[in-house]
């Protein structure tokens, strides 16, 4: 069956995010770029699975996107293999660098215990931990300030609240500073929508001493 | 006298209940009767005149049905319009006022003169609605479901003591004044027709501007001056043919429909505005032109940041 991602939601209102329901009505939210397959249409919304991430196997119910006066899907074709990113935290630097191109980032590498991550789908909307000027670009934000990444390591598969993320630095988390501004970060969870490494991971972190 | 007293501050507290509440619980909603007049009356005609003048028009007539006296059709005009007239001007007026004499203390998100109009418009739209609330209260035409004085008392407490409660409640739970812009250029976005979205991104190829900027614009103009505005102003040039037409608001002898308002908008202010990569100040300059207005520049570039980025093909940084 053919595999759709979660477009079209990259604006300024969505930020990122699409409230959709679960068959049982339940509410929840699916990040920009996570993989979907159609399952049909309908006048009102269409139906669809979800492939990865925290609602992988769920059948969702989503919304028309009405611009124009018309409806269209929120649902894009992957018409070509996910492009896989390189994606490396250089200790010595500080920097992450994401095929070639290098962003400033805090980190404690103390809390670093593995030499590679899986860089995973943004999880929920991290909305209580982003400050309002992080998630307004008018003030130099991003609107995928609320986007996190969870990091895990990849060899001993631990699960420690280890975040790639935007705003301001938190422990054990590899923080895109706020101070840099949110263009950035905005390009960066572009650029991740696209990619994966697998089902659910969007790249490898390789770590570089 | 006395009664009219009474009439005045009982419809008035109501009234104010009414909108407190869309206030609070809805702020999108309560533009209406704040300073953001045209933000509302943009997004749709429709809902301004259920929202703003339909609750006056019941809440008078009900209650003057119920508590007035009077017996002449003139008179119960009189006494309903004056009423909706003072929480016309206690809303509306205050704002208009400060419009005009201390534009410093409000916003003037858009067209000064058409917030200014809107204003006036809808004072004397609520003086109508009034009047027209007394007179449907003299002909009886609500009577049977006019509820009787001792009722509408036991209902006035009841409902101030809800609506306190709810008020202190709300405001501790919610963002007051808290203005979702994006929302706003959302719907002028989605009421902006598909053909229109595809002839800017095609003109914007052939003059080689910056699509996602005109866009922009053009999501502000919407907002400013919907469909419905442009149709009126279609109307308007048969007897005045100077003025601002179409979705761009480009300066015509004659009326100009959309299109060509964003063919000529596009060649005249925006052609090769891809060419290179367009920061904050940047955009400001090439909106000053367009329209000298500071804030108007700081709408575009609130729009021009709600759009998607990744959807355009721009120059970056660098």
């Amino acid at each position: 069956m053919m595999k759709y991602y979660l477009d079209n939601i990259s604006d300024g209102y969505h930020k990122g995010w699409l409230e959709v329901n679960l068959i049982n009505g339940e509410n929840i939210e699916l990040p920009f770029g996570v993989l979907l397959e159609r399952i049909s249409t309908a006048r009102k919304h269409e139906l669809a699975r979800v492939l990865e991430g925290n609602y992988k196997n769920s059948i969702v119910q989503l919304p028309y996107n009405k611009l124009g006066n018309t409806n269209t899907s929120f649902l894009s074709e992957v018409t070509t293999n996910c492009k896989k990113l390189s994606v490396v935290l250089d200790i010595s630097s500080k920097e992450l660098i994401i095929n070639e191109l290098k962003y400033s980032v805090i980190f404690d590498p103390n809390y670093l215990i593995s030499d590679n991550y899986d860089i995973l789908t943004p999880d929920f909307r991290h909305s209580s931990k982003s400050r309002t000027e992080y998630i307004d670009e008018k003030r130099g934000g991003s609107r995928f300030a609320e986007s996190w990444f969870k990091l895990i390591s990849s060899s001993d598969n631990i699960n420690n609240s280890m975040y790639l993320h935007y705003g301001k630095y938190s422990n054990g988390c590899i923080t895109f500073s706020h101070d840099q501004g949110g263009n950035s970060w905005s390009k960066i969870v572009s650029s991740f929508s696209r990619s994966r490494y697998s089902p659910g991971i969007i790249a490898k972190l390789n770590i570089k001493y | 006298m006395s009664e009219f007293i009474t009439l005045i501050i009982v419809i008035n507290l109501l009234i104010y209940g009414f909108y407190k509440i869309f206030q609070i619980k809805w702020p999108e909603l309560y533009f209406a009767v704040n300073d953001q007049l045209s933000h509302f009356i943009s997004t749709s005609p429709e809902r301004f005149f259920l929202f703003r003048l339909l609750p006056p028009l019941i809440i008078t007539s009900l209650i003057i049905g119920s508590i007035s006296a009077q017996t002449s059709v003139i008179h119960m005009f009189l006494y309903g319009g004056t009423i909706c007239l003072i929480h016309a001007f206690i809303t509306n007026g205050k704002s208009l006022m400060k419009l005009l004499f201390w534009r410093e203390r409000i916003k003037v998100f858009f067209n000064y003169q058409f917030q200014v109009f809107l204003h006036i418009f809808t004072i004397a739209a609520l003086f109508f609605v009034g009047g027209l609330g007394g007179v449907i209260a003299e002909l009886g035409l609500f009577k049977s479901i006019t509820p009787t004085l001792p009722g509408i008392v036991d209902n006035i407490w009841s409902t101030l003591i809800t609506a306190v409660a709810s008020i202190s409640i709300y405001d501790v739970y919610t963002k007051r004044n808290n203005i979702d812009v994006d929302k706003l250029l959302r719907k002028s976005h989605e009421q902006i027709d598909s053909y229109l979205i595809e002839y800017i991104h095609m003109k914007s190829d052939e003059y080689l501007a910056n699509e996602r900027l005109v866009l922009a614009v053009c999501i502000v103009e919407n907002l400013q001056r919907p469909k419905w505005i442009r149709s009126y102003e279609r109307i308007k040039s048969n007897f005045s043919s100077r003025g601002t037409y179409g979705i761009m608001q480009v300066m015509s002898e004659h009326w100009i429909s959309d299109e060509q308002s964003i063919d000529l908008g596009i060649k005249k202010y925006f052609t090769n505005s891809k060419l290179s990569y367009l920061g904050q100040e940047d955009i400001t300059n090439i909106i000053t032109k367009y329209n000298p207005s500071e804030q108007y520049s700081e709408m575009v570039w609130f729009a021009y940041c709600y759009l998607p980025s990744d959807k355009y093909d721009e120059v970056l940084p660098g």
